[in-house]
């Protein structure tokens, strides 16, 4: 029993890493995320630790336990610590990764189950299917929508997740450090087909920027 | 002193969480509609009409908890112990969700 609970370790763990990792960012909006994830954990783990503790403490002989350690000292004053640190990593991370200050803006439509990407090309907007262009190396602004039922524009390696509804615009900023492609995904339950709806991100070199038309997937 | 019957007690018992639990549906309620209707560009003295209704039924709660700290002793007496908790749960709840409002980005941009 040991043995299989052990073996599936490895299997839980490579789902750390690969395309779809969010702790494997590419870029400096997916880095805060990621850093924030961590302190998160971190949070939980000691937590859970102290809880650890104090379920160990109960096995063995009675003894005598400062009931007001526990109580206030770790109960309350601790976890209240652990809460307030993460609260503020939270919000700190939060307005960083929010669209302030100018960016590229592009255009991704939703539908089910594919998506259709709009952004600036050398003779003017172009149109994509199921591949967005952007330049590495600059925030891009993703005006996200939907003509039929909420999808979810995520690309875990370059930021946050944004839901697209039908009736209106959102915005999500996403940055990539490095030419290179991306893979993004639907990340809501969006029909039969939702787990067919990727697309992915062709971040370009700044000098190459915009794509010509000729770049494969682009029509004008 | 006279015993306060089940239910009042039970009153007492829930009050700061349902203080806390109505300030928060009231202000994420109103967060939506401040948004919807550009209340984050309307100032009201230093702060925005957004932070302000979000801030208000927080800030109610709060006042709420406050007043019942004071009169919980008296009304329960030695059955006062564990409605006071829930009071303090409801008043540091309802900080730390109102804590954001007063500092963070509205609307999301």
């Amino acid at each position: 029993m040991k043995c299989a609970a052990l073996a599936t370790v490895p299997l839980v763990l490579a789902g750390c890493g690969g395309p779809l990792s969010t702790l494997t960012p590419s870029g400096p909006i997916a880095q805060d995320i990621a850093w924030l994830w961590w302190a998160l954990l971190a949070g939980a783990a000691a937590l859970a630790l102290m809880v650890f503790v104090l379920v160990a403490l109960g096995f063995g002989r009675p003894r005598e336990v400062a009931e007001g350690r526990w109580v206030f000292g770790m109960g309350v004053w601790f976890s209240l610590a652990v809460l307030t640190v993460t609260l503020v990593g939270a919000l700190w991370v939060g307005e960083r990764i929010l669209p302030h200050g100018p960016a590229l803006e592009v255009q991704a439509h939703a539908r089910q189950w594919s998506w259709t990407f709009t952004h600036p090309g050398a003779q003017g907007p172009t149109e994509t299917d199921g591949v967005l262009h952007i330049p590495a190396g600059q925030p891009v602004d993703v005006l996200i929508t939907s003509s039929d039922v909420i999808h979810s524009f995520w690309v875990p390696q370059l930021g946050g997740k944004m839901d697209a509804i039908p009736g209106r615009q959102n915005r999500l900023r996403i940055e990539a450090s490095r030419p290179g492609t991306y893979e993004g995904l639907c990340a809501e339950f969006c029909g039969l087909e939702h787990a067919a709806m990727r697309f992915e991100v062709i971040a370009h070199d700044p000098a190459a920027w915009p794509p010509l038309p000729t770049t494969e997937g682009i029509r004008p | 002193m006279r015993r306060v019957g089940g239910m009042v007690w039970l009153g007492w018992l829930i009050a700061g969480p349902t203080a806390w639990a109505a300030a928060f549906s009231v202000a994420y309620g109103l967060h939506g509609l401040g948004c919807e209707l550009g209340w984050p560009a309307v100032n009201v003295g230093p702060a925005s009409l957004q932070r302000v209704a979000i801030a208000l039924p927080s800030l109610a709660a709060i006042l709420l908890c406050l007043v019942l700290l004071a009169r919980v002793k008296a009304t329960l007496g030695p059955e006062a112990g564990i409605p006071r908790l829930g009071l303090w749960i409801g008043l540091i709840a309802t900080l730390y969700t109102m804590a954001p409002v007063l500092v963070a980005t509205s609307c999301g941009a």
